[in-house]
């Protein structure tokens, strides 16, 4: 079906998709002007999957920045984006558990369409409590929770109906939960499919991995890793990553010892920064073919900064550069750093989370002067 | 099975005819898979989709990529020139590399158009894509002016 077809253009869709998935998304935004096809073409990419670009991901940056007499509560900020309404949403959730008399969670929803926040009300049953370990997959974003003297349990909350769930967990008891660690498991392939987790809990003080798919209830230990576990190591020296071979549709862990950060990966690779010897290298694994590569990590004087996500479009990855505060992104295939222009100490904020995106932020309502929006939190689009 | 012969014949959809070494020949997923399953007598392989003028480009881009002893400069260079040609030819060349499954010329091919294009004005976007405006000026304006930061 040439794409085309009212504006003369001779070239097919798939010359067009494959050119045009390759650009960045200044490039995308102007070509809109092109035609009235290529607008509407280019609008259907962040609704579409069609496998080269994940519908939502593609380059919003969330910056939040809290209020000093906010700090003895326990905050939490999902990013979303609803693909049906084409609208990008934050959730925010305030838990007030440890003041006593109010044990208390409230939620607040922005909507990038209206420019407001709206408070929602949890439903009476549900509990939550201090929100960890966030995740967000498929519209739909995930933490784990934990109110004294209670189990676990992972929360979701649908960025689309806007409805609160909870999901049931393996049984583990308490004192075994290290920590829970939600990591995406098959993204986009299988719409239906629900996160794949992995569950890690400490053992007589040794660290273990376990798989678990909520979706089936199914729930796997890992048998242990075969290197030693020093326990001069904190449980944050040991990354792990989750894929998912696509050839023979095989989940699969990878576990590192020394490693600072990671994102675990759909797409089958698993990076990170390794600072030994003050080398900025970012190695990946490939979970089709078991191996590991070694890229050229960006090449910044100053080796001790953080990869702070993994942008899936054009395996990106951010970095906040600590003698500056700077935000760049770093392309390991051209091994080019480019400046993303925030200076996240001049504004007072950290990143929450990194994101390419096509739909406008400002779509909807003019931007009117943060009139509606609560000072604590500022969207950027890229 | 195909008889082992040194030479293998594509022969494009004008009927022009293309002796290619068979090593140089089976690289390709899509002469492989040919070669492997059709219980064919000759050493003729149809490409219905693929003109003489766009295979006689293709087989001189295999050719010299299979050279033996040829440096990255050379090669480089060699590419440079071969990329000399029409939005349309380029396209074809495309097309054929798609149905022949060579990804490294498809690739070479995508990077050439994304050269052509990249930080040029929307007037030689159209011209590169053969694309007729059919926007009002109002109506360009408009979706200018929502997207206006990606024009800064």
């Amino acid at each position: 079906m040439p794409i085309c077809m009212d504006c003369q253009c001779h070239f097919p869709e798939d010359l067009v998709v494959d050119i045009l998935s390759r650009l960045p998304v200044e490039s995308l935004l102007r070509f809109k002007c092109v035609c009235k096809h290529w607008n509407k073409f280019i609008m259907m990419v962040s609704a579409w999957d069609y496998g080269i670009l994940p519908p939502e991901s593609f380059g919003l940056c969330l910056l939040f920045e809290i209020e000093h007499f906010f700090s003895d509560h326990y905050h939490q900020f999902g990013l979303g984006f609803d693909l049906l309404t084409q609208d990008y949403k934050v959730v925010w959730i305030q838990d007030y558990e440890g003041h006593g008399v109010y044990p208390h969670v409230s939620v607040c929803v922005y909507s990038s369409c209206n420019n407001s926040w709206k408070n929602l009300e949890f439903p009476p049953s549900y509990t939550s409590g201090l929100p960890f370990d966030t995740t967000y997959l498929n519209g739909v974003y995930y933490w784990r929770s934990l109110r004294v003297n209670e189990m676990y349990r992972i929360h979701s909350f649908d960025m689309g109906s806007e409805q609160f769930g909870e999901m049931q967990l393996p049984v583990i008891p308490n004192e075994y939960w290290k920590k829970l660690t939600l990591r995406e498991g098959v993204p986009s392939l299988k719409p239906a499919s629900a996160p794949s987790e992995i569950v890690k809990y400490s053992e007589m003080n040794s660290v273990r991995l376990s798989l678990w798919n909520p979706a089936t209830r199914e729930f796997r230990p890992l048998p242990p890793a075969p290197f030693v576990t020093e326990h001069f190591l904190c449980d944050y020296d040991h990354e792990f990553g989750l894929g998912f071979d696509q050839l023979i549709q095989d989940y699969k862990v990878v576990r590192n010892r020394v490693f600072v950060d990671d994102r675990g990966q759909g797409q089958g690779y698993y990076l990170h920064l390794s600072l030994n010897n003050n080398i900025c290298k970012i190695q990946s694994f490939a979970m089709g073919s078991e191996q590991f590569g070694e890229m050229q990590g960006p090449d910044i004087p100053d080796a001790a900064h953080l990869p702070k996500n993994y942008g899936r479009m054009m395996n990106k990855i951010v970095f906040e550069l600590t003698e500056t505060s700077q935000l760049v992104l770093y392309d390991p295939t051209t091994s080019q750093v480019t400046d993303l222009g925030i200076h996240l100490r001049l504004i007072g904020c950290c990143v929450f989370n990194y994101q390419e995106s096509l739909a406008l932020i400002t779509k909807g309502n003019e931007f009117q002067d943060q009139d509606n929006t609560d000072r604590a939190n500022e969207v950027y689009n890229y | 099975m195909m008889s082992l012969g040194k030479l293998i014949t594509l022969k494009t959809n004008d009927n022009e005819e293309f002796k290619l070494d068979k090593t140089v020949a089976v690289k390709l997923e899509i002469i492989k898979n040919i070669v492997q399953d059709v219980d064919c007598t000759s050493n003729v392989i149809p490409l219905p989709n693929i003109d003489g003028k766009t295979m006689t480009k293709v087989v001189k881009y295999w050719k010299k990529h299979s050279e033996e002893g040829v440096t990255e400069v050379q090669l480089k260079n060699f590419d440079q020139d071969f990329l000399k040609m029409s939005h349309s030819e380029l396209h074809d060349v495309h097309l054929a590399a798609k149905y022949l499954d060579d990804n490294q010329l498809k690739e070479v091919i995508i990077q050439e158009f994304l050269d052509r294009i990249k930080g040029k004005p929307i007037e030689e976007i159209r011209e590169v894509f053969g694309i007729v405006n059919d926007y009002t000026p109002e109506e360009e304006e408009e979706v200018r002016r929502e997207n206006a930061w990606a024009f800064e």
